[in-house]
Parts: structure tokens; C-alpha cells; sequence
């Protein structure tokens, strides 16, 4: 197949690492009725219904990448790119109404030749980088599965689970003295085991790699948008929850170190988004009245996965106490090198603003001077990600 | 070369149980300059630092230290709950609960009700308060009267206790190598056993190196287990440190004399997670080893005021030592004599649990219904309380 994108080290022969994407959304499927009752034939679809949200997830994360994405030592090189929109998506998702010609369908067919050619192009280099982003109906069928993504002609034959994507057993496979030593997995699909399956020894196996006798990945971090037998959510128009949270935390401060990298960048790394991005997909949900828990696994090392062009913009939020205070106080946010941040700035009741990462001072006037408030000169802001906030006492205990 | 002075980071958040790993970051570069532990005296170069520490919660403590040539500097950041909540960005539009999400999976309620299978399972962690009860996140692979298999999470901070019982037999309680705020965060639990032998297997499947070393210890084999682990003060060294590897790696060089492998990291263990006995054991242990019984007497006291060890060799050990050094004239350790005395307390404790401990495991188990009291709790499982069958 032709990748949706392919540039850099991928096209100029040079054999320099780069990085390889492999994105999977699948809303429509054929076998699938719009209100999960069983399909033509008596096929066993477990209740599953049309879904609206998954398309859009895998494009969004796929545009995100083509757009935005950076590595300073494997800058990106492809993006498989396959998506099964559903008609909703296309006709409501501005997006999906024209997809690029090569978005090819998320069919077993399409998947397992995707699969195989993005493997070959990440064992070409042990610097490269590896991602895999699947999004879909989702089901998990034992303890040790890394994720099931369930394709556009799921249920095609008995052996239902033949048209899936077996995330985990990808997973195992991409191993070998010239793979991809720097491997991240995205599993956006729920993680229930459903009843009907208890009926079967086995429903089939998804598309899948060989699994060699050979050493893991140096880091080989999933990140799954589920935890075993819970649902992950999605809201139509916009995307999973869980993608919404990826790519917050990877645009704002939200995903991004605490501190610059050797190399002087500021970067979201493996480790990061472990702690951030459930977080965000809690916050979310809790926004709709839901509850979705994301997690985490495999092999997890502290590296950059997205380096940020220049500083991440670090919210901060400076109250004053006691109450009262801030009626009467402006506030300077300045760096001793660069100069004012701003000026003359009213706490209502805080400051809240946006700056570039660094290490500030605040300088808090009283006008009119109003005892027993005192000024403050200078007071430390480290508007450090993922945000900042803290509150300044102006008092006479202070 | 630049001057140095020290800096020390006290962090309140939940007491000394906790001791949480923070980020020293150069103010002016914003380069992180080094991840002690709090409480931990770290040298760097004189300047300004912001110093900042993510809680188990995923909340942030942030702080500011000016460090002098020459001199300590002592920074205690804020509790959590004196630490303004972040603003977050923006919430998506306030939308009615529930409606307008789809699920991507079965129907609700679809997941398989599992079958009872007659064994139960409860949990205790062990806390600065004692031991209390808890609801780790709990996997169920697999459950039948022949067996169960599960995998259990670490859902906060504390050690944690696994109780396994069926019908007409004392329960198991199993140490699990689980932390929340470590790299050691899920293991699985494979129970068994003919009626009358129920066993509680520990093992990480998603730690494989450490789990081997496991095995290769129950197996008799440790200069494998060492060799399998390599450098286990690695494990400390981690931003994502896995103390209980470690501990292994700790166990598996004393037990294939490979002194000279520890060089004393096994005291790093013990300051860095003063919440993990085994450190603590192994720490003295070494000690003892070398000859120095002063220190020795020193850890094993600590690492019994810390509780029950993970693992069978450390209950082990510490029984031993706190049997030969109870027993011994308390001039024999210079400035510690005076815990001669404590040491006879401690032996005295660790004595009531001896009996109903299996040996043959490498996690630290014992019969016994109650997780503090084995001795006067031999009676076989009765349901109710908060055990539940899996």
C-alpha cells in the first residue's frame, strides 16, 4: 500500500532513522447493525453496533502527526494511514468527508499488508521510531492480550476475531537487531470481554506479527485507553476521549517534562504521558458525567516522544492572600534577562495567564498602598510544565 | 571548577512512609540537575533551583532553593494540600452526563459475570496506622476449583497484603511486590495447591527480568538470579526506581556470596524506601557479612520496626540476626548496644509468625487469618467480612 505520508530519511535512500506511523480507525463495519442486534446469518457480533468516534479519532491523531509531530533524531518518515469512517462521520466530520486517497479501508486484507510493509520499514534502522495508533470496538479475550481492535469486516466468517488487530501479538513481533528500538502503542478501544464469548475456546486470531526469539524493544510503551473490562468513550463530532487527551498533551503544557532536555528542547517523553494522559482522559470524562480510566504498559523508558519546536506555554495562576488583597494589587511578571512579561496587571482575584516556560519574578504593587497589605518585590514564579500555581501572601505575616 | 554546597528537600506529604523523588532543576538553564529523594543531601553547584516533586496523585509540589557555597540548604516543599490546584485547560462544553458518549465495546453490562469458583481473596495494606483494609484493582484471568489466577494492581501507596482462602482451610496471607508509586506497580497471583496445601505463587509477567531472578531464587539457583539482573543498583537509579527488584538482586548476591557486588547500595535501598524492610535486611545483612555488627544490629532493628519483609528471605534473615544478636553481650556493639534490648522485642514478635510461614516461596507468606496477628487467627475460613469470591 502507499503511505498517506511519506518524506525525509523514508524517500532520500539515506537509510537515517526516521520514524514510521501506523494509524487504524475503523466506525463502519459491514457486519454491524445500527442498533447491535445480530447480523445477517446469525452471526456472532457480541451487541456491538455503528460507532461514530473512531475514524475521526485515528485522523486526528494521523493529522496531528503529519503536522506537528517532531523528533530531532528520527523525524517522521510514513503514515499508514487506514480508516473506515462511518456514513454519520462522513457527512458531520468536515474532515472525514474527503479523506486522502491513500486512507485505505481498515479491512483484515488492508491491515495485515499494512502491518507487514510498516514492520519491514521499522526494522531498517534501530533508531527509528515505531507508533502504532488503532482505534475501534474493542474487546479483550484473555489476561495477557495488549489489545483488540476489532476491523471494518469483523464477523465476516465464524471465526470473528480473524478480522481484528491483535495489538499485543504486533507488539511481540516487532523485535530484531535492526527494529525500531523506540516503540509506542495506542489501544483506543474499550477492553471488555463479552459474555457471548465465554461460549467459544476461541473466535479466531487477529492480524499479527511472528513472534521471533528475540530481545524487546528498548522501550515498547502502550498506552491503552482502557483498563481490562472497562469501556473506553468517545463523543461524535470530535473524537475518543482518549485522543482528545493525546493530543492536549501533546499541543499544551500538559504533556511536557518539567525541565529542558540535553539537548536543550523541551519534550513530552514515555514517561510523561503515563502520568498525564489518564489524567486528562479522567478529566474528560468527568465532564460528561462519566468514568473512563486509562492506562499503561510494557517496556517503559524515559525518552522523548514529541520534542516541542521551541518552550511549551505553561499556564499559571498567582492569587494573593488575604482576601482582599487583590482589590488593591497590580502584578509584574518579569525576567531579569528579557524583560517584562506584563505590566500593571489586576488580580481579579488571580492572575491567570499563559507564558513561555522559565524561571520568573513577581512584583506585586499596592495602589494605593493599603496597610496592613505590603508590596512584594520579588517573588519566584518557575512556570515550569505541566502548570504553575501558587498563593502570595501580602500580609504582615508574610 | 565551581563552588558547591548541599541541598536537602523535605517534602510533608506523607510522613516518613513516603519518600518521594524530586527534580532539582538549574533555574537559569532549566536543566534538571539531579532527582534525589526527599530528604536525601544531594551536592550541586552554588545557585538558585527550582525543585519540584509529582505525587502519586499526579499532583505537583514546586518550590525555589538558593543553595551557597559551602552550606546546606534546606527546602521543605508544600503539602499537597497546601499547593493551589493547577489551573487546568479549558473543559470541553458543559455537556448533559452520559449523553452524546458512545462506547466503543459491548453493550453496558455486557462483560462476562465471572463464575464462583469457591476460592476468596481479600487484601490488607499496610499503612503507618497498621493494617487496613483495601481494594487494589483486581484482574480475575482465570477461576476454577482446581485454581485462580489474577493480577493485581497497585491502587495508592502502602504495602500490600494478599488473603486467600477456601472452605476448611486457615487462609494465606502473601507480601506482593507492589508499590503504586514505584515501577512495580501489578503482579500476578496463581493459587493452587491439593485440599489442605493451598499455595499463592507470586510472579511479575510484566517485569520479566526481575521475575526470572524470582524463579531462579526459588529454584536454588542464585548465582543465575544474580547474573540475570546484572546491576541491580540500576534499579534505584531509574527515574521510575523498582525497589523490589532490587531487593531481589540484594537477596540473590547475598546468597551467592557476591559481596563485593553490593559495595553498600543495599543502604541506599534502606534510605530511599524506608517503607520496603527488606533494604533494611539486606543493608544488615551485609553489614554482618563484613564483619561490622555494630551497623548491622543497627538496620536489622530497622528493618523490623518497618514490619514484615516481601519476601520469604528477608523474614529469614532478619529472624536469624535478631536470634544471634538478641542473645549476645550488648557491649559487643559499641554505640548500639542499647538495641540488644530492642532486638530481643523484635525476636519475640517474628517468633509468633515463624510457624505459619512457607519458606518454599519466594514472596513472604504465612497461614493466617489475621495479617497481624497469624498466631491466634488458625481457624479455617469462614466467609463474610470483605472476602469475596472469585
Amino acid at each position: 500500500m502507499k503511505p498517506w505520508i511519506e518524506r525525509g530519511p523514508a524517500t532520500d535512500g539515506s537509510g537515517d532513522p526516521c520514524t514510521h506511523a501506523l494509524v487504524v480507525g475503523v466506525s463502519r463495519y459491514e457486519f454491524l447493525t445500527e442498533d447491535g442486534s445480530p447480523g445477517a446469518g446469525g452471526r456472532e457480533t457480541f451487541g456491538l453496533q455503528q460507532v461514530k468516534t473512531p475514524a475521526t479519532s485515528a485522523y486526528l491523531f494521523a493529522r496531528w502527526l503529519e503536522s506537528t509531530y517532531r523528533s530531532p533524531t528520527a523525524p517522521l518518515g510514513t503514515i499508514r494511514l487506514l480508516l473506515s469512517p462511518s456514513e454519520w462521520e462522513q457527512e458531520n466530520v468536515p474532515d472525514l468527508a474527503e479523506i486522502p486517497v491513500e486512507a485505505i479501508p481498515a479491512t483484515r486484507a488492508n491491515v495485515e499488508e499494512a502491518v507487514a510493509e510498516w514492520f519491514a520499514a521499522c526494522s531498517t534502522n534501530a533508531d527509528n521510531v515505531a507508533i502504532l495508533y488503532a482505534s475501534g470496538h474493542g474487546i479483550q479475550m484473555s489476561p495477557d492480550d495488549g489489545g483488540i481492535v476489532l476491523l471494518e469486516d469483523f464477523a465476516r466468517f465464524p471465526s470473528v476475531l480473524d478480522f481484528s488487530l491483535d495489538v499485543g501479538a504486533v507488539r511481540k513481533g516487532m523485535a530484531g537487531p535492526t527494529m525500531a528500538q523506540r516503540q509506542f502503542y495506542f489501544v483506543d478501544a474499550c477492553r471488555v470481554r463479552p459474555e457471548a464469548a465465554l461460549r467459544f475456546q476461541t473466535l479466531g486470531s487477529g492480524v499479527g506479527l511472528p513472534n521471533p526469539f528475540a530481545g524487546t524493544a528498548r522501550v515498547s510503551a502502550v498506552y491503552f485507553a482502557a483498563t481490562p473490562s472497562t469501556e473506553a468513550l468517545g463523543a461524535p463530532g470530535k473524537g475518543t476521549l482518549f485522543v482528545q487527551a493525546l493530543v492536549e498533551c501533546l499541543d499544551t503544557a500538559l504533556g511536557v517534562d518539567d525541565h529542558v532536555q540535553p539537548d536543550r528542547t523541551w519534550a513530552v517523553t514515555a514517561t510523561t504521558l503515563v502520568s498525564a494522559l489518564p489524567k486528562r482522559v479522567r478529566e474528560l470524562a468527568e465532564t460528561f458525567g462519566a468514568e473512563q480510566t486509562a492506562t499503561t504498559g510494557g517496556q517503559l523508558e524515559d525518552v522523548p516522544f514529541h520534542t516541542l519546536e521551541g518552550k511549551p506555554q505553561v499556564p499559571i495562576a498567582v492569587g494573593l492572600a488575604p482576601d482582599g488583597a487583590a482589590a488593591v494589587a497590580l502584578g509584574r511578571l518579569f525576567d531579569p534577562q528579557a524583560g517584562d512579561l506584563f505590566d500593571g496587571e489586576a488580580f481579579a482575584p488571580t492572575i491567570a495567564r499563559e507564558v513561555p516556560a522559565g524561571n520568573y519574578l513577581l512584583e506585586v504593587r499596592l495602589q494605593p498602598p493599603t496597610p496592613p497589605f505590603k508590596d512584594v518585590s520579588t517573588f519566584v514564579v518557575p512556570a515550569l510544565p505541566p502548570a504553575y500555581a501558587e498563593t502570595l501572601t501580602v500580609g504582615e505575616d508574610q | 571548577m565551581s563552588a558547591t554546597g548541599t541541598l536537602k528537600v523535605q517534602l510533608d506529604t506523607a510522613g516518613p512512609y513516603v519518600r518521594q523523588q524530586v527534580n532539582v532543576i538549574d533555574s537559569t538553564t532549566l536543566e534538571l540537575v539531579a532527582s534525589p529523594a526527599c530528604g536525601e543531601e544531594v551536592e550541586v553547584p552554588a545557585g538558585t533551583y527550582v525543585v519540584s516533586a509529582t505525587l502519586p496523585s499526579g499532583e505537583r509540589s514546586v518550590g525555589v532553593a538558593e543553595v551557597t557555597a559551602n552550606e546546606l540548604a534546606e527546602l521543605a516543599l508544600a503539602s499537597p494540600a497546601a499547593v493551589a490546584e493547577p489551573p487546568s485547560p479549558p473543559p470541553p462544553p458543559a455537556a448533559a452526563p452520559a449523553p452524546g458518549l458512545e462506547e466503543l465495546g459491548p453493550p453496558a453490562g455486557a462483560d462476562a459475570a465471572p463464575a464462583t469458583s469457591g476460592w476468596f481473596v481479600r487484601f490488607r495494606v499496610r499503612t503507618e496506622q497498621g493494617f487496613e483494609p483495601d481494594e487494589p484493582q483486581l484482574d480475575v484471568l482465570a477461576a476454577t476449583s482446581d485454581g485462580a489466577e489474577l493480577t493485581v494492581r497497585a491502587s495508592g501507596e502502602g504495602l500490600l497484603f494478599a488473603q486467600v482462602a477456601r472452605a476448611g482451610e486457615v487462609p494465606l496471607t502473601v507480601a506482593l511486590p507492589i508499590f503504586g508509586p514505584t515501577s512495580s506497580q501489578s503482579c500476578r497471583l496463581t493459587l493452587g495447591g491439593p485440599a489442605g496445601a493451598l499455595t499463592a505463587d507470586v510472579s511479575l509477567p510484566d517485569n520479566p527480568r526481575v521475575d526470572a531472578v524470582a524463579r531462579y531464587l526459588q529454584s536454588g539457583h542464585p548465582v543465575e538470579a544474580a547474573s540475570v539482573l546484572g546491576n541491580a543498583e540500576q534499579l534505584l537509579q531509574q527515574k521510575m526506581a523498582d525497589p523490589f527488584g532490587a531487593a531481589l538482586g540484594g537477596y540473590a548476591l547475598l546468597r551467592s556470596g557476591q559481596l563485593d557486588r553490593l559495595h553498600h547500595w543495599p543502604r541506599n535501598l534502606a534510605g530511599t524506601f524506608p517503607w520496603l524492610p527488606d533494604g533494611a535486611v539486606i543493608a544488615g545483612e551485609e553489614a554482618a557479612l563484613e564483619g561490622d555488627h555494630a551497623t548491622a544490629l543497627g538496620f536489622v532493628c530497622d528493618a523490623a520496626r518497618r514490619g514484615l519483609p516481601v519476601f520469604a528471605a528477608g523474614f529469614s534473615l532478619l529472624a536469624a540476626r535478631l536470634r544471634e544478636y538478641a542473645g549476645a553481650p550488648a557491649d559487643a556493639f559499641g554505640e548500639n548496644g542499647g538495641l540488644v534490648v530492642e532486638a530481643g522485642q523484635h525476636l519475640e514478635s517474628a517468633l509468633r509468625v515463624l510457624p505459619f510461614v512457607d519458606f518454599a516461596r519466594v514472596s513472604f507468606a504465612f497461614r493466617g487469618a489475621r495479617v497481624d496477628d497469624p498466631g491466634t487467627s488458625q481457624e479455617p475460613f469462614a466467609a463474610g467480612d470483605d472476602w469475596k469470591e472469585l
